[in-house]
């Protein structure tokens, strides 16, 4: 068999260079121990803070659009809410999800540990794709606003359709942050991805 | 009971578990040189490794409540460490900090004149390891900080076979980069 013909003899000189690997001494280090485990402390309360900040402050969010809906009525109200509620969801579980690395404790083994972050960047790209979606939506739903304003309103559609140019500057304009945003973003994922694949080595290395 | 044992308790404020205070405190007394080393690897300048060694010792902080101890306290410390470096690199390079694996670790070493023939060799040795490609960096560190093949085996997730096959690559690496007969 190849691994038993490539297992190393009993040392192979490995004991010598962990002799004089263990020598080496890292620098005085910044933190003496017991500040050290204060700094620890004090990053697992900020950690519990900020997480539940963010919860509240969706929390928020949803609070406030069910005062909206029951203040306003009408189906631009109910799209309106509809699509903030849609957004809201999707924001609370991407932040829930693309934590999951750092509620988990990283007490797994590394093959473990970078199957995460491999599914991790894999939600990375879902999410980029997802913005696009996202974007797409809003702009469907800024025309399915204009048309219930005109089925409703037509006044307003007037004013709304004066201003039409607007609109399509504002498209212009968010299509290419998204277009630059996205690039960005997937070329970070995709140096993610050929970092975990150089730590998993060779196809037939994989243990 | 010294500054390392002694729990928060004593110094500071009140500790909910003083039974797991204490045992984080034993496990940063035995530990720490190695994860300072795991983290020079995988960090640049000393804030840098500061910030990692940091973050090592509060994943481990957050995860030892759930160690049951299937596993070595050294593995379990050792996983952690090498998870957090990892994301921790991955992180730098996405924020496009130029990584100089153990440059900082080497950086404190004496200069070239003052350099004693062991010195020479550690720093030979230094620079080797970061040459070496990551998926023979890992096993290399952990076999060089003296865990066992299964204890290397159970860090990585791999199976020992494997951590033979690596170990015998990285080994033929390590003489190539720094050169036959310097097993010291």
């Amino acid at each position: 068999m190849t691994a038993d013909r490539d297992r190393p003899p009993a040392d192979d000189g490995w004991d010598a260079l962990a002799q004089a690997w263990q020598q080496i001494v890292p620098p005085s280090l910044t933190h003496a121990p017991a500040e050290l485990r204060r700094r620890v402390l004090r990053a697992d309360l900020r950690f519990r803070l900020l997480a539940a900040l963010e919860v509240l402050c969706y929390l928020a969010m949803i609070a406030l659009l069910i005062v909206y809906m029951r203040e306003r009525k009408g189906p631009a109200a109910f799209m309106w809410a509809f699509m903030m509620m849609t957004f809201v969801a999707w924001g609370l579980d991407f932040a829930i999800r693309i934590r999951q690395g750092l509620w988990q404790a990283a007490d797994q083994s590394t093959a473990a540990w970078l199957a995460l972050l491999a599914a991790r960047c894999a939600r990375k790209r879902r999410y980029a794709r997802t913005t696009w979606l996202a974007l797409v939506t809003m702009y469907l739903a800024v025309v399915a606003y204009a048309l219930v304003l005109w089925l409703w309103l037509p006044r307003d559609f007037a004013r709304l359709a004066a201003n039409a140019w607007v609109l399509v500057g504002l498209l212009l304009v968010t299509l290419g942050f998204q277009y630059v945003w996205a690039s960005c973003y997937l070329r970070g994922v995709a140096a993610e991805e050929r970092e975990i694949a150089a730590l998993r080595g060779e196809p037939g290395d994989a243990g | 009971m010294d500054a390392i044992t002694a729990p928060l308790a004593v110094q500071d404020r009140p500790v909910p578990d003083p039974a797991l205070e204490r045992r984080f405190a034993e496990l940063v007394a035995a530990h720490r040189p190695s994860v300072a080393r795991v983290a020079a690897l995988h960090s640049r300048g000393a804030a840098d490794r500061a910030d990692l060694e940091q973050e090592i010792w509060f994943g481990v902080w957050r995860a030892l409540p759930g160690f049951r101890g299937e596993c070595s306290e050294r593995t379990f410390v050792f996983r952690v460490a090498h998870n957090r470096g990892i994301s921790h690199s991955m992180a730098r390079r996405r924020d496009h900090v130029a990584l100089d694996a153990a440059g900082e670790l080497a950086d404190h070493a004496p200069g070239p004149e003052q350099l004693t023939e062991q010195g020479q060799a550690r720093a030979r040795l230094l620079a080797a390891v970061r040459e070496l490609p990551p998926n023979l960096r890992e096993p290399v560190v952990l076999k060089l900080e003296g865990l066992a093949d299964r204890e290397i085996a159970e860090v990585l997730g791999i199976t020992e076979n494997n951590t033979a096959v690596r170990l015998t690559r990285a080994r033929a690496e390590l003489r190539r980069l720094m050169g036959d007969g310097d097993d010291r």
